[in-house]
């Protein structure tokens, strides 16, 4: 039943349930699979304070498919391993716990039926949680010898308080609350995320809209029932101005013993989020600088005139919240970590002072505008494009307006985001953090 | 749609095969294999050009000089330089910019996925670059430190170590014995001179084969083949073939590694038949029944994870052109230690091997060994059908993407055939407990396999080696995975008698 229109706005079917849940279908005939996004979002102050509650969230989200009280684990792996879903997981945050796949259509009932068991009957049963708390210490175990892991570690501690979503913890204190986690914890995450503010589905693919309404009514319509509204990222904000305003500029060394690669991150917060108007020119902005090894002004001059490194990129990414990290990423040999530090920050003066050209920002529109097109070529990345939209609060319409808005960016507005947004945060809030064999 | 068999002649290819809809056509005038596949729905057109040049092409020297030679031909062509805005980078970067090339023992290959419209771009570039690379000293001398730092990051790395050395002991004599990457000497010392002649035996039209998916017309694509392709000759010499052969292995072979890490790491490996060899799809029935740590139903799950005695475990098998491997590999628990683990992923093979032996009324080697591992699992030919039913999910979903299913299908066309990717399924379901019996007992033997420890690097230590007797039962050495008790325990108890 898909319409004649090419819009995603007008294709995609919005449907809420009794109980306040929302699904966002997007029917595509005849490619027999259907990709799935189920998205519970919470960002009660309850969970926020709780030191534990990474280690809560992500356990959480790897249980889940571990039995409930109706399926033995063994009943449940089997369903999924029949599905192409062997080792499926939820992935549990703070303040959110997802679920995505991409099924063979005749298996949607089936899918549906175990996702919404596992979600109200959890099992948590206490010999499967010992030995995923045997393999999660030794994941985290795992990055004390880990540079990039450990770069980035140290960076977050630096720049965001404990209370931010991107602050990270070390292994050690990972360590100690895997330890102390119990299923009651978890059972405290889950009713928090099943009662919480935005609770949709997406779904892409080789489907009936009605026979699906039908079918999510039975099961994802028996969730609790609760108000559907869009979740607010920002009552952290206050909190975070100030710990950044007083993180200045500083250099972070990590010493890890018998490393040839060394890792450096570079990252300045910029004060905005995915909503805000100078997004699209500070993502440009971002691009052109490190969005690729090869091609950007960091590529080019690290990487392909200096051979300093095989990769270095910027990214700005999951700007959900204000003060999303850009991070420049780099890695090098131990004995050129200065020389790469160094080329680094002439590049970047070079771009705080004189900006973007206008070839510059025109090539890397028609790249992103295409790079749209590219990247939303299966069911999988446009059902993630969709749950991304929604999730950061934005209109189904931006998904259409994307490529126009990128259209429209001309040299002055990119320049303008660059000093206000940039300049200030390289200049005044710069942490590098160094992680390797270093001195 | 099909394309009308005068147009192929008049165009000057022939059309070889159609395996699952998608059509395999040669240029006759240099050898081009062109397979072609067109979805009118897509978005997008994929084309991938796949080399069969890839490490086993090379020996000591020049290792590594496929993939520096994969970087390299990023750089200028005579037709497409940077400093004049024609580059790589000024061609495909307003395309959306995905494009990327990788290299790996058999093959190497290069892609892009371009919105529609847009193919002529890559047929274009593609060509000038595979006879037109200027190879530069300058390029070269920059590049070469970006190699190197890509080898650097690998080079400690538990996983990276563990299948370097695993691939130099299982093969002595055969290239496989060299990482893709190249030994740090041979890409640190490798002279322009000798790129420029690997690039001069094998970047021909008669040693590549391209591959367009997506949206697009066959018989445009056919043209703007000849139109760019057709201009090029095949190789004035034959491209060289490898003609060195491992010999049979007569013994078991092991190693021990240190390095940053907090864990130690367990592999063992057993070498295989080809790519083309019959005993493929057996294997990949053994890998599909052994499983992964992610899968609470598998064995390794049964027999590692939930035992305590990993954090991870996978079993791998890879098929290439002369030869294969199959591994299973193993992260050791904090709690556990590598003869625990070496012992029970030992066992488990045993175990395979009995069950199916009895279910076969085959010869038991040992069955004392049964009751050591905490699974069952005795395959019948319904289970072998369930497995394949998983499998020919997993095609479908695979389907969904030009730009993927093209790389799979070169990964098939470098080791074998492209034909090979939907024929395996065809040759999963022919399996039988019997040829599961036969190829168990042919490769899982003591003196076909090697057995590789990685440990902390805390835990090296370089005194005299004390030869400790193993009892899994009453050593206490067990619960200290140091290098004595690594390098002296005799691992297995007498269960793989050949």
């Amino acid at each position: 039943m898909t319409k004649n229109s090419t819009t995603y706005e007008s294709r995609i079917n919005t449907i809420t349930l009794a109980n306040g849940f929302k699904a966002f279908l997007l029917p595509v005939s005849g490619c027999k699979t259907i990709s799935l996004g189920l998205c519970l979002l919470d960002v009660s102050e309850s969970i926020a304070d709780n030191s534990m509650v990474e280690t809560i969230a992500t356990m959480t989200g790897e249980m889940l498919f571990k039995g409930s009280k109706n399926y033995s684990c063994s009943s449940v792996a089997d369903k999924l391993d029949e599905m192409c879903l062997s080792g499926l997981k939820f992935n549990g945050k703070a303040e959110s716990l997802k679920l995505g796949a991409t099924i063979v259509a005749s298996d949607l009932s089936t899918f549906l039926a175990i996702t919404l068991d596992a979600l109200t009957n959890p099992g948590f049963d206490s010999s499967e949680l010992a030995i995923l708390k045997n393999q999660y210490t030794g994941y985290v175990l795992s990055q004390k010898s880990d540079t990039g892991m450990l770069s980035g570690i140290a960076l977050a501690q630096k720049l965001y308080p404990k209370s931010s979503r991107y602050y990270m913890t070390d292994p050690d204190t990972d360590i100690n609350c895997l330890s102390q986690l119990e299923a009651s914890h978890m059972h405290k995450y889950l009713k928090c995320m099943l009662n919480g503010q935005q609770r949709f589905i997406v779904m892409v693919g080789d489907f009936d809209t009605a026979d699906v309404t039908k079918l999510l009514d039975t099961t994802l319509g028996k969730l609790p029932a609760n108000e559907y509204s869009i979740v607010c990222h920002s009552n952290q904000t206050q909190e975070q101005d100030k710990f950044i305003a007083e993180a200045g500029n500083s250099i972070l060394k990590t010493l890890v013993e018998g490393k040839s690669s060394t890792d450096i991150k570079i990252a300045f917060p910029l004060d905005i989020d995915r909503r805000d108007e100078d997004f699209e020119a500070c993502l440009v902005a971002t691009n052109i600088l490190g969005g690729d090894t090869l091609t950007s002004r960091l590529g080019k001059e690290v990487r392909e005139k200096q051979g300093l490194t095989y990769g270095i990129t910027a990214n700005f990414i999951d700007a959900k919240f204000k003060y999303c990290p850009i991070a420049i990423e780099i890695t090098v040999n131990p004995n050129n970590v200065d020389k790469a530090l160094k080329s680094i920050d002439q590049v970047m003066q070079e771009f705080l002072r004189d900006g973007v050209t206008p070839k510059e920002l025109e090539t890397e529109v028609m790249s992103l505008v295409n790079g749209v097109s590219i990247n939303l070529r299966t069911n999988r990345n446009v059902c993630r494009a969709i749950m991304r939209t929604i999730e950061q609060g934005l209109e189904l319409s931006s998904l259409d307006l994307f490529q126009a808005k990128l259209k429209k960016l001309n040299v002055i507005d990119v320049n303008m985001a660059i000093k206000q947004h940039f300049k200030p945060a390289y200049e005044n809030c710069k942490v590098t953090s160094i992680a390797g064999s270093i001195e | 749609m099909t394309v009308n068999p005068q147009t192929i002649e008049k165009l000057g290819f022939t059309k070889d095969l159609t395996c699952n809809n998608i059509d395999q056509f040669t240029f006759k005038r240099n050898g081009l294999k062109v397979v072609l596949s067109a979805n009118e729905f897509s978005s997008v057109v994929s084309f991938v050009i796949l080399y069969k040049v890839g490490s086993r092409n090379e020996a000591v020297g020049y290792t590594g000089s496929t993939h520096f030679l994969e970087h390299l031909m990023f750089k200028d062509t005579q037709k497409h330089k940077a400093k004049d805005g024609t580059g790589f980078d000024a061609v495909f970067k307003p395309l959306g910019n995905l494009v990327n090339a990788n290299t790996w023992l058999d093959r190497t290959m290069y892609y892009e996925c371009v919105p529609a419209g847009n193919l002529e771009v890559c047929v274009e570039f593609e060509a000038d670059r595979m006879r037109n690379l200027l190879l530069t000293q300058t390029d070269h001398d920059s590049e070469m430190t970006v190699v190197r730092n890509e080898l650097e990051r690998g080079e400690t790395e538990p996983n990276e170590m563990m299948s370097n050395q695993m691939f130099a002991t299982v093969f002595r004599e055969h290239p496989y014995h060299h990482p893709t990457i190249g030994w740090r000497s041979d890409v640190e010392g490798m002279p322009l001179s000798r790129l420029k002649q690997f690039h001069d035996e094998f970047y021909w039209p008669n040693n590549a084969t391209v591959f367009i998916l997506g949206n697009f017309d066959k018989v445009k694509a056919l043209k703007l083949i000849k139109k760019y392709f057709g201009k090029i000759k095949s190789s004035p010499k034959p491209i060289p073939q490898v003609y060195t052969i491992e010999p049979k292995q007569v013994g078991e072979r092991r190693f021990e590694l240190y390095t940053n890490t907090q864990l130690p790491y367990v592999s063992i490996t057993f070498r295989t038949g080809s790519a083309e060899s019959s005993d493929v799809a057996s294997l990949d029935v053994v890998k599909l029944l052994l499983g992964s740590s992610g899968n609470p139903n598998s064995l390794l799950y049964k027999a590692l994870i939930k035992t305590g005695l990993c954090v991870n475990a996978s079993a791998g098998f890879m098929p290439l052109k002369d030869y294969g491997i199959f591994s299973i590999d193993a992260v050791v628990s904090p709690n556990s230690n590598v003869i625990q683990v070496e012992n029970a992923i030992l066992r488990l093979i045993d175990k395979l091997k009995l069950e199916h032996s009895v279910a076969t009324n085959a010869n038991v080697t040992n069955s004392s060994i049964a009751t050591h591992v905490p699974c069952k699992f005795s395959l019948t030919e319904t289970e072998i059908a369930k497995l394949v039913a998983i499998e020919k999910k997993r095609q479908i979903l695979q389907d969904l993407d030009p730009l993927s299913l093209a790389e799979a299908l070169a990964e098939a066309e470098g080791n074998s055939s492209w034909c090979n990717f939907y024929n395996r399924i065809a040759n999963l379901e022919k399996v039988t407990v019997e040829q599961l019996v036969t190829a168990l007992n042919t490769y899982f033997v003591k003196s076909n396999r090697t057995v590789g420890h990685l440990f902390p690097s805390e835990k090296l230590d370089d005194s005299p080696i004390s030869v400790i007797d193993y009892n899994e039962n009453l050593d206490p050495a067990i619960s200290n995975p140091d290098r004595r008790s690594a390098i002296a325990i005799e691992p297995s108890d007498g269960n793989n008698k050949e």
